[in-house]
């Protein structure tokens, strides 16, 4: 066996992995480095919250990990897929079929109703089911409000129906960057509880960023982001 | 006060060093409006000074004429007594049509180049420059004044005849003429020039065909018939078409196109404007905060809008000179045809052109600065993603509403209009109306869609972003649909014209020979083995209801008449006309009695005759495009009766198929002199060449206005890229693929160029219509058959469909990197 089929082996169950990664910012005369030599691998079905001060770089690890953005060095695994190797469409069917994003402002097509919303990527990726949607709304309590537009829903309602879309294709691996930075706690506490619990019976991988250890709480372990290192808190 | 503008201005204008593409679509608003308007400008003022100089050069299009009373030739001593008694600027010249001793037809003029007005101190309407290609400039004067003499042959000619440099040409009867000079001057046409002296020497006369004269004044034109009404006659140079007023309509046209196009450029500016200004509130209202009064704002933005006057004005009459350039030939061409004399094809560059630039450029900043500016500083914020919800708002069904209101008021008033500034206020209501309507008609349509197609969810999402696009875009399809309304309107207006006019002239004109002169008999004529009809026309002039009537007398069964000619008559009415009556006359009327006056079928007409009062009864009408007179058509055999001594103004002549040539010698023989008859081919053909021309420029012209629209979509465009960036950049995290991408995002650009076309086809065939049927009637008199054909329009589609698709990869382009980079930020958002 070669080492590469034995490291693929190996990492099966490894839903990403980053290996060595380096990745740094140079504004001017500041040099900010997010990343150094920074290694993570997160199981498949795990959860976990990623904490952090503010522009430690969390967003960025959360951009890299989603192929939205790129390493200075090292490598970036996922699914068993290198994300570097692929091409810019690749990488759009990758996200497409196998990634689920959810977004501090909900970010909703504003021109389709909340059901068209969740079913947008499921559509796009040509895996859409009826009754699995269906059973999603309900699990997150938004049936009643399939019809509206994103500007007839409150934040709450926005990001459930967020939740749904980012489930809905059934990925293998979902990314939350501060799912509920704009709402309530106790808004906030349900939202975190339906999202946690639908990824575990879609049966993906989750990973939450967060300022609040409240919101953590709810997730399977917590890692923190601190000059360019990932420690487990 | 100063310091604070300075500080705003500052302030204000490093938006522009940010966003330098903002930058670029104000100044391509303004230069492409402005230029546009320039150029077409220039066009015009170019043609108009070739018409001024055409007219200088050769007497063949002189306004007036002065012959012989007694016989055509005038006497050199009589031309000498005239510019002795202070008629200057009068010419001799000697045309020719002679046959080669090998049987070929030769035409020769000769004038004096020492009389003749080259100066270009005219009238003072020409620039210098159109005048550095003067046509008898340069060397040779002496050559071509002095025995032997020189016989200037254009190229073509030469070519033609198998003459080479040097060589002399023999004529029939004997005549040698000067040595050949291979020297194509433009004004020549097929013509041999020769000095005038040496024409009179070699054809042995003291005479000279005619002196041709520049327009005189009716207190010159008074002291001629005093002076020397006994022996010469004045004649106006009327041809048998009136060239004047296609010229008119073209340059009308012209002008239309250019003021469109203006506005058009200012629709742009507008919306450049209107956009770097909201991306710019944030930073207007900071600067308030920090204390900067509201007037130094203002002032900063008058600044402003100076610096992008001067700017735009600058390179849009820079832009015009390359536009002007490549229309030009164009219009040279129509000059060509229409004095068979090409003109400098070059633009006259004329600087008071550049400040009324500035002033419009400056008009369509205020007016595109005044309002954004109000709005900016009235109204705080707008929340961009809440206006899109209803399908449609108010103020888009009020709009609608006042829309049909206009198209009512329009229905209604056009019975009513009776003036020019009437007919023009229906035809703004039509292109208002069309401005109205346009809202409700794109987000009907986007609603219709999503309707219809509800199952298809892509569907659906393609015709639900129409409304989020349209806020954006409204203001550049609203000057699509302007611009292709009147477009639609102007061509269907061109090919009506020149549908009509082929009509009119072919039957008119149908005679290939016209011959002035009524010294021919009829029974030499018929004799003529080349001659296949010969008709006579006789006319007769009264007045009546305040207008020249002329009555003419026309064979029944001449070719250029007939049934098919009759507007309105019963279906006998022909064979009524033909037979004529006995106790009231029958005659066919044109149409301008029938608009100016209200004459209907079955009404009578009394008319003074020789045989004293008689009634005329109108069977029926006929187009008489052009004519600004009263016309009647009466049967020859009646006309005869009426007007015994009416002098025949001369005669018809269908010739045998491809005689023209024996034709024109024939027609020497006889004794005729070649001013004595005028080919209707080549007026024919030559009036139709210059509808041809019209109608390459106003294509051209479209296209170009078409541009400026295009132009205004792309800004759009931009604008609604920026805007909506973070919703893109979400599509495509999605996994949206860029193909996916751009169906959604470019379908609404579809639907609703589809929908400004589908509205400005039926309003640009009204506005046709109004232009026919009412401006030209209630100016002009006459009308004719609205034709809107398929091909031409198909053409504008073609062209629009283009601009835009072009507009939207253009801006697509960019779109692929910035949403990439837009991804990372997407969390932050
Ligand atoms: N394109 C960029 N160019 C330069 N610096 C950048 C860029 N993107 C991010 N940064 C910097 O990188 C650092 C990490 O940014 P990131 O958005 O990942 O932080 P974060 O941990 O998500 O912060 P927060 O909790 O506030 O969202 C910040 O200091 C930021 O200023
Ligand atoms: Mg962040």
């Amino acid at each position: 066996m070669s080492t590469a089929v034995v490291f693929t082996e190996i990492f099966k169950a490894a839903m990403f992995e980053l290996k060595h990664i380096d990745k740094s910012f140079r504004d001017r005369d500041d040099f900010i480095n997010v990343a150094q030599d920074l290694s993570w691998c997160l199981g498949s079905g795990e959860s976990v919250a990623l904490m952090g001060e503010s522009g430690a770089g969390k967003t960025t690890l959360m951009n890299i990990i989603a192929g939205l953005d790129t390493v200075d060095a090292g490598e970036v695994w996922v699914d068993g897929v290198q994300i570097a190797e692929l091409s810019q469409s690749e990488l759009t069917a990758f996200r497409r079929n196998h990634i689920g994003l959810i977004f501090q402002k909900f970010h909703l097509v504003t021109a389709l109703s909340a059901w068209d919303n969740a079913a947008l990527q499921a559509r796009l990726a040509g895996v859409f089911d009826q009754r699995f949607a269906t059973n999603l709304f309900e699990m997150l309590g938004i049936s009643h409000l399939a019809h509206r537009r994103p500007s007839q829903l409150s934040g709450g309602q926005q990001q459930r129906v967020a939740i749904a879309r980012a489930l809905m294709h059934r990925p293998k691996l979902v990314l939350a960057d501060e799912p509920t930075g704009n709402l309530d706690e106790a808004t906030s506490a349900a939202v975190i509880e339906l999202l946690v619990s639908a990824a575990a019976d879609a049966g993906a991988t989750l990973v939450v960023v967060t300022h609040s250890s409240a919101i953590a709480s709810h997730l399977g372990h917590v890692m923190r982001l601190g000059s360019g290192a990932l420690t487990p808190a | 006060m100063i310091r604070a503008t300075l500080v705003t201005l500052a302030t204000t204008l490093a938006f522009y060093r940010q966003n330098p593409l903002q930058a670029l679509f104000v100044l391509t608003g303004l230069v492409l409006g402005c230029g546009l308007y320039t150029a077409v400008a220039q066009i015009n003022a170019s043609a108009k000074a070739s018409y001024a100089q055409a007219d200088e050069i050769l007497g063949a299009s002189a306004q007036w004429r002065i012959t012989d009373r007694l016989g055509t030739n005038v006497a050199i001593a009589d031309y000498i007594r005239l510019r002795r008694s202070g008629f200057t600027n009068i010419y001799p010249v000697i045309e020719k049509r002679l046959a080669s001793r090998d049987g070929a037809l030769i035409s020769i003029i000769a004038t004096d180049l020492l009389v003749l007005p080259l100066t270009g101190a005219g009238d003072g309407s020409t620039d210098d420059s159109a005048f550095q290609e003067s046509p008898f400039d340069g060397s040779g004067w002496s050559r071509l004044t002095q025995p032997p003499f020189e016989a200037w042959i254009p190229a073509q000619t030469a070519e033609r005849l198998g003459v080479t440099e040097g060589q002399q040409i023999q004529l029939r009867e004997g005549t040698v003429l000067p040595p050949a000079v291979i020297r194509s001057q433009p004004q020549q046409r097929d013509q041999i020039f020769i000095d005038l002296g040496a024409a009179l020497s070699i054809f042995e006369t003291d005479r000279v065909s005619y002196l041709a004269a520049p327009p005189l004044t009716p207190s010159e034109q008074a002291r001629f018939v005093d002076l020397f009404g006994d022996r010469l006659v004045l004649s106006n140079q009327s041809e048998a078409l009136d060239l004047t007023q296609l010229t008119q309509s073209l340059h009308t046209n012209l002008t239309a196109l250019g003021l469109l196009s203006f506005v058009v450029g200012t629709f742009i500016v507008f919306n450049a404007v209107n956009f770097s200004l909201h991306a710019r509130q944030q930073t207007l209202r900071v600067l308030r905060d920090l204390g900067a009064v509201r007037q130094a704002i203002v002032a900063a933005i008058a600044i402003e809008s100076l610096i992008w006057a001067v700017t735009g004005a600058l390179f849009g009459t820079l832009l015009a000179q390359p536009i002007s350039a490549a229309l030009m030939p164009a219009v040279a061409a129509t000059m060509q045809n229409i004095y068979g004399a090409s003109v400098s094809s070059l633009p006259v560059f004329n600087a008071g052109l550049f400040w009324e630039a500035l002033l419009l450029a400056l008009a369509g900043l205020t007016l595109a600065l005044v309002l954004p500016l109000l709005r900016a500083t009235v109204v705080r914020t707008r929340d961009s993603s809440a206006d899109a919800e209803t399908v449609l708002s108010q103020r888009d069904m009020a709009l609608a509403g006042a829309g049909l209101l206009l198209l009512l008021i329009a229905y209604l008033g056009y019975p009513l209009a009776s003036s020019v500034v009437q007919g023009f206020a229906l035809l703004a209501l039509v292109l208002f109306a069309g401005i109205a309507l346009l809202p409700v008609a794109v987000l009907l349509a986007a609603a219709l869609g999503r309707l219809g197609l509800q199952h298809h969810w892509l569907a659906r999402w393609a015709f639900a972003d129409v409304s989020l696009q349209f806020p954006h875009l409204r203001l550049a399809m609203m000057a699509l649909l302007l611009t292709l309304i009147a477009n639609i309107g102007v061509t269907s207006l061109v090919g009506s014209f020149r549908l009509a006019l082929t009509d009119w002239l072919e039957t008119r004109l149908s005679a290939d020979f016209y011959v002035t002169a009524g010294v021919m008999d009829a029974d030499v004529i018929a004799g003529e083995a080349w001659v296949r009809a010969a008709h006579r026309r006789v006319v007769a002039e009264t007045s009546f209801a305040g207008r020249t009537m002329t009555v003419v007398g026309v064979d029944v069964d001449a070719p250029d008449f007939g049934p098919a000619n009759v507007i309105d008559g019963a279906p006998n009415s022909y064979a009524d006309w033909s037979a004529g009556g006995n106790e009231i006359e029958r005659v066919f009327a044109n149409e301008q009695l029938r608009y100016l006056v209200g004459i209907e079928v079955g009404d009578t007409i009394a008319l003074e005759t020789e045989l004293g009062a008689r009634s005329f009864e109108v069977l029926g009408f006929f187009h008489d495009y052009g004519n600004v007179n009263f016309s009647l058509h009466l049967a020859s055999h009646r006309f005869s009766q009426l007007y015994a001594s009416a002098q025949p103004q001369g005669w018809g002549l269908w010739i045998t198929d491809d005689e023209e040539e024996a034709a024109e010698l024939g027609l020497s023989q006889l004794g005729l002199e070649p001013t004595q008859w005028v080919s209707q081919r080549d007026v024919l053909a030559l009036s139709l060449a210059i509808f041809d021309r019209t109608f390459a420029i106003t294509r051209a012209l479209n296209t170009l206005t078409l541009l400026v629209a295009a132009v205004a979509i792309f800004a759009s465009l931009l604008a609604v890229y920026q805007f909506r960036r973070p919703e893109y950049a979400l599509w495509r995290s999605l996994g949206m693929s860029w193909s996916a991408f751009f169906v959604v995002s470019g379908f609404p650009i579809v639907l609703m160029t589809v929908v400004v076309m589908a509205l400005a086809l039926p309003l640009g065939v009204a506005l046709s219509w109004l232009l026919i049927h009412k401006i030209n009637v209630i100016s002009f008199g006459w009308t004719m058959p609205v034709v809107v054909a398929r091909e031409p329009i198909i053409f504008l589609f073609f062209v629009v469909a283009a601009v835009v698709f072009a507009a939207f990869i253009l801006a697509s382009i960019r779109q692929r990197t910035v949403v990439n980079t837009a991804l990372k930020s997407l969390a932050g958002e």
